[in-house]
């Protein structure tokens, strides 16, 4: 039955629980509804489950968006309690009659929750009992059963027979359907050879006892039926003879030896690069490359946007003192002048839409910003419109509210911060770059390094990309210029016995941080995403970074979730390592199309941590993420 | 196969339709909406979606003026051809000739997989006779030059760079300078990556592009691209006269829809996709047949051109006689296996129609490759007397015990091997080839039916030389 009834404020004050339900509730589902949840915009869905050892709850919950009031119901998942929707409404009508702001306890309202919960459930009753008499009639039609109104166990069985017996019937239809297909088709085969009308006639009747062919495995066993069919062996005539016999010298004097690859003949020469010593360049590299100032990461970024949102806020506060004193003296004149009570949902329709469709030309994904629109409609309807306020401003505020808190991180994203806890425990800091190919892994990878060591830790690189031609010189030539050490084994390695080594080197040689190197893949690969899981479940690093480029449309969805899944699914241990942080790439090349960061942020969970704006060691910054909230709205 | 959610997506709406009873403006625009809304989530523009959705009201609106006429045939054909419209800008791509020395010049942005196309694109010429070369203009990035020698040589391609030299543009004219007096008549540039908001580097590819006066300069892009892939695509155009566009990294779940946008922004035909990061994962792309395996109705005329580029005109000739004969020995079928091992599996059957595309989940035409390679390993280990006989009877246990030694596999898997023998031989024997060329009785039910009946199987033909030439191949791609 139901284990919990909650109702607390926006502001996170309990206003009033259900003692007759004397239940400990088994781990915090509240708190995890709030924090997963209702925080991150995802309200409009439709329930939430928790699992926690022990425990298997869904929570449901309704909002009054008027007097800020939140109600949340708690039962067992398994129990599919019917009636938790109606007494989530009635219990919300009810409150809301007797709330007010300035009351702290509400213990007569104990009574009041006591009758609406039998009426719900009484109704929830009535309605099963109603199915109920509807059943035995069509019970009696299907089985010529007699069922028994009042055992809810013997409902069920009826119920489960019944469904059992329509799919029996479709099976049967399909058979039929199967039969049809098969007789026409072989009649078209008599039609065309009238001496094969036997073997036509066994092949039907074979053919009638399986389904149509879909995949080629089927269709091989169709050929061998068609082979029984068909008869024996036919004769060779002479002439084949004849000709098989001369075949057979020529046969056996041309056997060659294996060769796998295609056996075109090699040329003497392919590199016919002019040779120079290479040694000189690249020392001249190293002094130029060597200080290329300060890294972007460590600059606070100065908009003229944040000025203008200043200016924005001062009105708003000078206006409120004297829309309070209007609203007191004025109330009702103001109520027929706007001519609306409450929002609704047709009213949000309109302005939703619009905001959806430049959320998406804004590269947002579609999904996202399908997601992102059902949320803000949930948080606004039932609230009462401001005085002289337009609904496509309040969407627009709405909206912006949601934006900035699912941009800003929930949780710490200073790496030093923790480079100096693991240095302290004398081992290396473990960063894995996973992505799909050719988003600037590596490039990013010597970004960070770079500001890293500008922040006097001890860097090391490893080499993991053992697959892609040039992966390691790549690496190998940023860590010269950055004269920091790498760990390499060439190619064709397994990638995760070679991180493996480059963290014992590191442990040996005291680096502070080891950044891993991986190779691109896409996230349908189903081996290549088995060989990153094993990497990370052998090296446990610290952070697994994701790196994704901002250029990325809809596919950034598909690229994050499975990613996750991946690692999730893969996992050797009961705690599944997932990604930890987004490194978005290539931000100099989209201007104002921004979503992509709003979309991974919101597949995953996960903060963008690194914001790469360029090729050189000192475009990566941080996300701004009022810059980006305006730039998506504007 | 590529765009297979798109696809998927569109053909149920198609049905959706097809099952409702009269066809009226609500149904008519309800479909419309699942087909935007595919297309939106496929990362499409919104200003081609919008015009694609005008164009099929106004020629279903201007049909509906007919009396008499099939409605929902109508809808499909106009999906069809809007989607055709869409993908084809109306002009053909350089060709480049034999004996002529031709340049070509790679350009795109970062990460989109110039280089690794690079190389495909001078494999792919290579297999056609072509003499092609390498020339890396990519002075830039780190490890650029590496790339592309390390790809060079996997893929036996001449090659050109430098270590020390800075500037694009001298490398670039040295490097077709020395190809064109080596007698190659495909010179490939690949430059580094680039984007509009860096004009500089824009000058730059201007400048190679003025130096070496290319016949023909490929947009390459990357198929993930979302909303900005129309801007980016349309600042190259307006920067050197881009004449291809080929998308990368098809394979994925990509949505694809960069390449409308790319299509749109260049008004320039997409030549290639690469699907891959194998040299052969590379298709040509054609508008129509592309469009139609979308739509769940296959691509016969592409499974007819690859069987027929990978296996030798001698060797059919030879396999369709033994076939004929009913003669399969295990040399046939190790012939089979050394011409399926030159085709990526998932191309091929994404170009059969009725199998669809999510069956085929990447890697699994891998394994069937390893399969066929550690076959081929056992069969290098028999003798002639062995792989010439047609009676399976001959394996005795101290044969099969001497070929497993040979090939360094366990008895049990020649045993397993040679079952697989027996079953594919017990398939092969019940097909007769008819001297008529009478191809619906060798041809499963199920299998014409998909095909479009006998109408189907006859326009098959005609774009085959011959009968003998399917069968033969037939079995060799089956695996």
């Amino acid at each position: 039955m139901l284990e919990q009834l909650l109702i607390f404020t926006r502001g996170g004050l309990i206003l009033w629980t259900c003692k007759e339900i004397g239940n400990a509730l088994k781990g915090s589902p509240i708190d995890t509804l709030i924090r997963s949840c209702l925080l991150e915009e995802r309200s409009g869905a439709v329930s939430f489950n928790y699992d926690a050892p022990g425990a298997a709850y869904t929570l449901k919950w309704t909002f009054h968006n008027d007097l800020g009031l939140v109600f949340v119901a708690v039962y067992q998942r398994i129990l599919h309690l019917l009636y938790v929707d109606d007494l989530l409404s009635m219990v919300k009508q009810s409150f809301s009659e007797v709330y007010d702001p300035k009351r702290m306890a509400y213990d007569d309202f104990d009574e009041t929750f006591r009758q609406l919960r039998i009426e719900a459930e009484a109704r929830a009753e009535e309605l099963r009992k109603t199915k109920q008499v509807g059943k035995p009639v069509t019970s009696v039609k299907k089985q010529g059963q007699v069922s028994k109104p009042g055992l809810e166990g013997g409902n069920k069985r009826v119920s489960s027979e019944g469904g059992s017996k329509k799919d029996d019937g479709d099976g049967g239809n399909k058979a039929k359907v199967s039969t049809l297909t098969n007789g026409h088709s072989n009649g078209n085969h008599q039609m065309e050879d009238d001496s094969q009308e036997t073997n036509d006639l066994a092949n039907g009747k074979e053919n009638t006892s399986s389904n149509v062919a879909v995949d080629l495995s089927k269709l091989q066993k169709l050929r061998s039926k068609g082979v029984r069919g068909r008869g024996g062996v036919r004769k060779t005539d002479s002439i084949g003879n004849k000709s098989s016999k001369v075949a057979e010298p020529a046969k056996k004097a041309t056997k060659k030896n294996r060769v796998w690859d295609d056996a075109a003949p090699k040329q003497s020469k392919l590199d016919f690069t002019d040779s120079i010593d290479e040694n000189g360049n690249n020392d001249h590299v190293d002094i130029v490359a060597a200080d290329q100032g300060e890294s972007m990461m460590d600059k606070e970024e100065v908009f003229s946007s944040d000025s203008e949102s200043e200016d924005d806020d001062e009105p708003g506060s000078d206006e409120k003192p004297a829309q309070a004193k209007k609203k007191g003296w004025f109330s009702s004149v103001f109520q027929s002048i706007t001519g609306k009570a409450n929002l609704e949902r047709t009213d949000l329709g309109p302005a939703l839409k619009a905001l959806k469709e430049r959320l998406m030309t804004k590269n947002v994904a579609e999904e996202i910003a399908e997601k992102l629109c059902e949320s803000v409609e949930a948080s606004l309807e039932g609230k009462k419109l401001s005085s002289f306020t337009r609904i496509s401003s309040t969407v627009q505020a709405a909206m912006e509210d949601a934006l900035v808190r699912i941009l800003t991180p929930r949780r710490s994203i200073d790496i030093l911060r923790d480079v100096h806890a693991a240095k302290e425990q004398r081992k290396p800091y473990v960063v894995v770059f996973v992505g799909v190919n050719g988003v600037g892994k590596s490039t990013n990878l010597a970004k960070v390094a770079y500001w890293l060591q500008q922040h006097k830790v001890s860097v090391m690189m490893a080499a993991c990309d053992t697959f892609r031609s040039g992966a390691v010189e790549q690496l190998r030539t940023h860590a010269r210029r950055l004269q920091i050490p790498i760990f390499e084994k060439g190619y064709e390695k397994d990638p995760a016995v070679v991180a493996k080594e480059a963290i014992q080197e590191a442990t040996r040689n005291g680096s502070d941080v080891v950044l891993v190197d991986t190779a691109g893949r896409m996230q349908d690969n189903e081996p290549l995403m088995r060989a990153l899981s094993k990497l990370i479940n052998l090296n446990q690093p610290d952070l697994v970074l994701f790196v994704g480029e901002a250029l990325v449309g809809n596919d950034a969805v598909d690229q994050l979730s499975k990613f996750n899944q991946k690692l999730s699914d893969l996992s050797t241990s009961g705690n599944p390592r997932l990604i930890d942080g987004i490194l978005l790439t290539k931000f100099d090349t989209i201007d104002d199309k921004v979503g992509a960061a709003l979309s991974m942020v919101y597949i995953s969970g996960s903060p963008v941590m690194f914001v790469g704006c360029g090729q050189s060691y000192t475009d990566l910054k941080k996300l701004n993420v009022k810059a980006i909230v305006k730039t998506l709205l504007k | 196969m590529v765009l297979a959610e798109l696809g998927g997506r569109i053909t149920r709406a198609i049905q959706q339709m097809n099952n409702v009873t009269i066809i009226d403006e609500k149904v008519l625009n309800d479909f419309l909406n699942e087909i935007t809304r595919a297309l939106l989530q496929s990362d499409v523009s919104f200003g081609l979606v919008e015009k694609m959705q005008t164009n099929i009201k106004k020629i279903v609106n201007l049909d509906d003026l007919a009396a008499g006429h099939n409605k929902r045939l109508i809808i499909e054909q106009a999906i069809f051809k809007e989607l055709c419209r869409m993908l084809d800008p109306g002009k053909p791509a350089f060709a480049p000739k034999k004996a002529k020395p031709s340049v070509v010049m790679f350009v795109g942005l970062q990460g989109a997989g110039k280089t690794t196309t690079c190389t495909k694109y001078a494999y792919y010429h290579q297999k056609k006779g072509y003499k092609a070369a390498l020339v890396c203009a990519d002075t830039f990035r780190a490890g650029a030059f590496d790339q592309l020698k390390q790809n060079a040589t996997k893929a036996k391609i001449p090659f050109y760079g430098s270590y020390t030299e800075s500037d694009p543009v001298k490398i670039a004219v040295e490097g077709v300078d020395r190809f064109k007096k080596e007698k190659c008549d495909l010179i490939i540039v690949d430059t580094s990556g680039r984007h509009k908001q860096a004009a500089s580097l824009f000058e730059e590819m201007r400048q190679v592009a003025e130096a070496t006066e290319p016949d023909l300069v490929i947009f390459v892009m990357d198929s993930s691209i979302g909303q900005a892939a129309f801007e980016q695509a349309e600042a190259f155009k307006e920067t050197v006269s881009v004449g291809a566009v080929i998308i990368t990294k098809m394979d994925g779940h990509a949505k694809g829809g960069g390449a409308l946008s790319a299509v749109a922004a260049t008004k320039s035909p997409v030549i290639f996709i690469g699907t891959g990061e194998h040299m052969d994962e590379f298709e040509v792309f054609d508008v129509k047949p592309f469009v139609s395996r979308l739509l769940g109705k296959g691509d016969w005329s592409g499974l007819v051109d690859k069987l027929q580029e990978v296996v030798p005109k001698d060797l059919q000739n030879e396999l369709v006689e033994n076939l004929s004969q009913g003669n399969f020995t295990l040399r046939s079928m190790y012939d089979q296996f050394q011409c399926s091992l030159r085709i990526p599996l998932n191309q091929l059957f994404s170009m059969l129609p009725g199998i669809s595309a999510e069956m085929m989940p990447k890697g699994h035409g891998e394994e069937s490759r390893v399969k066929m390679k550690r076959y081929m390993t056992m069969m290098d280990s028999m003798t002639n007397k062995e792989l010439d006989s047609p009676n399976p009877k001959i394996f005795n246990e101290s044969r099969i015990m001497r070929i497993a030694r040979g090939s360094g596999r366990l008895v049990r898997e020649v045993m397993e091997m040679l079952e697989e023998y027996k079953r594919i031989a017990k398939t092969m024997k019940g097909i007769k080839i008819p001297k008529n060329g009478d191809m619906s009785k060798v041809i499963p039910p199920q299998m014409l039916k998909q095909m479009g009946g006998m109408s189907g199987l006859q326009s098959l033909m005609k774009q085959m030389g011959s009968a003998k030439d399917m069968m033969g191949m037939f079995g060799g791609g089956g695996k």
